[in-house]
This record gives C-alpha cells, structure tokens and sequence, in this order.
C-alpha cells in the first residue's frame, strides 16, 4: 500500500514536473517566429519555484460532547506529524490521525484543516477545510 | 279505475324519491364517518434513520444498565426516531421571531440498536425560530424531547438550522423560514442548510447532580429524515 502511494506520488510529482518545464518552454515560445500559435516572450530570467505535491487528506468532524470536536483525518504515511489548524491559526501539532478539540463553545462555528508534514518539515499532505457549529 | 292507476303512479314515484333520498342519506353517512380518516392531515409521522460513531468502550463499560439502552445497542452504532405531531396548533410566541409549540407532540420513539424507548410527550416540544433567540442570521426548527431515567435526565433532539454568515438578518421572509409558525412538514424533517453538519439528531444523558459533563452524548448529521401526514389512527 505504502509503496503504490510512493509510487502515485512519485509519478504525480515527474507528471508535474513534466508539465512545468513544457509550460516553461511554451512560455518563452514567443521568439522563434514561424510558429502558428500564441507565443508570449519573457524578458528577463524566470524564477522557477519548486513543485510541491499535496496529497489529500479526508476530514472528518464529529461532535462528540457537547462542547468537544473529535477532528479525525486519514494517515498519510509519508507524514511525520500533522499540524491541525483551527480558524487558519495552529491548534496542535500531533502524530496520531485524530484529536478532540474541548476548546469549543456553544453559539460558534469552528473552520478546521489538517496538514501533513514529513521528517524534514516539508508539507506532504493536507486537507480541505471543514466547518462545524455548536448549537 | 283511472284514479286508482294515477294513484299507484304516484306511489310508485313518491317510493322511488323516498329511495334516491335514502340512498344520498347513506352516501353522506358514509362519508362523514370516512371523513376523519381521511382529513385527519393535520397529524404528521416524522421519522428519521442513520448511523453515529459509538462511544469508545470505556464509555460503554461506563454506562449505567438502567439507561433503557444496552451497550450493545449503542456499540451498533445504529439509531432511529418517530415523531407523531399535531402542525394544526397555532403554539406559542416566546420572542417575534421564536415560537414553541408545546403539546402538540402525540408520540416520541427513540430506537438504538434493538432497543425503543417512548419519550414522554408532556416533555417534549418542537421549536421554530426565524431569526429568533438573539441570532437574526439563524433560523431553526427543533423537535426534542426529555426523559427523567434513574441514571439521569435524557434529552433527545431533531436539530436543524439554516445558519447563515454573521451580519446576515434572515428574520421575516428572508430565508427559508418566513416566519415562527410551524412549517410543511417537510421542512420540519429537512430545512435546506447552508452547511450539511447543521442538522442533526443529538443524544445526550446529564448524570443527577448537575455534573456539567454528561454520562452519554452521541451526535450525528447522518439521517435520512421523511414526513408525511398522518393515515393511521
């Protein structure tokens, strides 16, 4: 399982490599003349930003007290930790797939998303944000 | 002789005009007496069907046995609810945009697992809010009910809200609610919402005592939630 998910993002990532560098020689097209197409010319040097490759993560809110949220998402193995982030500001950096946030109160909606970081604290994964309200 | 021809003429005609009136009699009888079966519309069956997360096993082993739940019912992870309710009871207004409709609940059923347990109706209530409560940018319909059980008091509600951004006002016709009155039943079992976890059906057991934390809360968005008018007595 592990090796076909290496495998996946591995391809995805050459895929998406591939892609830039035809993107980047589309794009400085412009000077050969001759060709039918649009062709936009860049003066100057471009600054090529690395390819980062997210994979998904599935969120999963659930109300489990009256005022507690279990957060749970899916295990990303190229994940060494997750930083899980409520209303965009950090709430706890974990190794586990979920965490009860009690920190909640009633009358509030609470936006959360999860991100997987891997050992050399590059992003791996994340996911959508999920939104929950305590009535 | 011809007096007694026209007489039996007009005998035979009276009889067939007692018989046509006799007949409509019957036919109205019928009617009347079919009648409460068939417009009794104002009696509507909710019900409702779905799954939840069950609780952690040291939960379960938590649980008092006199819950009218097992631990195996809750370890099913499956659970329904049956509402019979009266929606032609005007209820009663709490602010202008809130009303409560209190006795009009005729039945209440909980079932987890293999287990059903009937609320009582005298504690249970359907509330609509358009806006109301303090919150202009919600409008909510809830069908709840409480229990007194021995290991605790037992609240069970249907909670739906339309929950908009804040600064939104969704009071009057704004909104799906237009007002506090009872809604189509149909709303009452699916008010459309702006974020799929605002509906949901909500367990929740307070330990005697006034313990803040509860002995039992289970919490789930996934339902399937119909009704119809009531046909049956």
């Amino acid at each position: 399982m592990t090796s076909k998910l290496t495998f996946t993002r591995l391809f995805l990532l050459r895929s998406a490599v591939a892609a830039f560098a035809l993107g980047g020689l589309a794009g400085c097209g412009g000077g050969g003349g001759g060709g039918g197409g649009l062709g936009v010319g860049v003066v100057g040097s471009v600054q090529q930003q690395p390819v980062v490759v997210v994979a998904p993560l599935t969120l999963v809110l659930t109300r489990v007290g009256p005022e507690a949220v279990e957060v749970e998402w899916t295990d990303d193995p190229l994940a060494a930790s997750f930083l899980v982030l409520r209303d965009g500001f950090a709430l706890a950096t974990v190794t586990s797939v979920s965490l009860i946030d009690t920190s909640v109160f009633f009358n509030n909606t609470y936006c959360y998303r999860v991100e997987g970081y891997d050992v050399a604290g590059q992003l791996v994964s994340a996911s959508s944000t999920g939104c929950i309200s305590i009535f | 002789m011809e007096t007694g021809i026209r007489q039996l003429q007009r005998w035979s005609t009276q009889r067939l005009k007692a018989a046509s009136f006799l007949c409509t009699a019957l036919l109205v009888l019928t009617a009347t007496i079919a009648m409460p079966r068939t417009s009794n519309a104002a009696e509507i069956k909710l019900s409702g069907s779905g799954t939840f997360k069950p609780p952690k096993a040291e939960q379960l082993a938590a649980l008092p046995a006199d819950l009218g739940f097992s631990q195996s019912d809750f370890a099913s992870g499956n659970w329904s609810f049956a509402v019979r309710y009266d929606d032609s009871i005007p209820g009663a207004e709490s602010d202008p945009y809130t009303r409560r409709f209190n006795g009009v609940v005729r039945s209440f059923q909980l079932t987890i697992g293999s287990s059903t347990l009937d609320l009582p109706v005298d504690q249970a209530v359907i509330v609509v809010s358009d806006g109301g409560e303090g919150y202009p940018d919600r409008e909510s319909v809830r069908v709840e009910a409480n229990a007194l059980t021995p290991s605790g008091l037992l609240r069970l509600r249907w909670f739906q809200a339309n929950q908009q951004p804040k600064g939104t006002d969704l009071r009057g016709a704004v909104g799906v609610l237009p007002s506090g009155a009872m809604p189509p039943y149909l709303k009452v079992a699916n008010l459309p919402t702006l974020n799929p976890f605002d509906r949901f059906l909500e367990l929740r057991v307070d330990r005697p005592g006034g313990d803040p934390r509860p002995l039992l809360y289970v919490s789930s968005s996934k339902l399937t939630v119909t009704a119809s008018p009531a046909t049956a007595p």
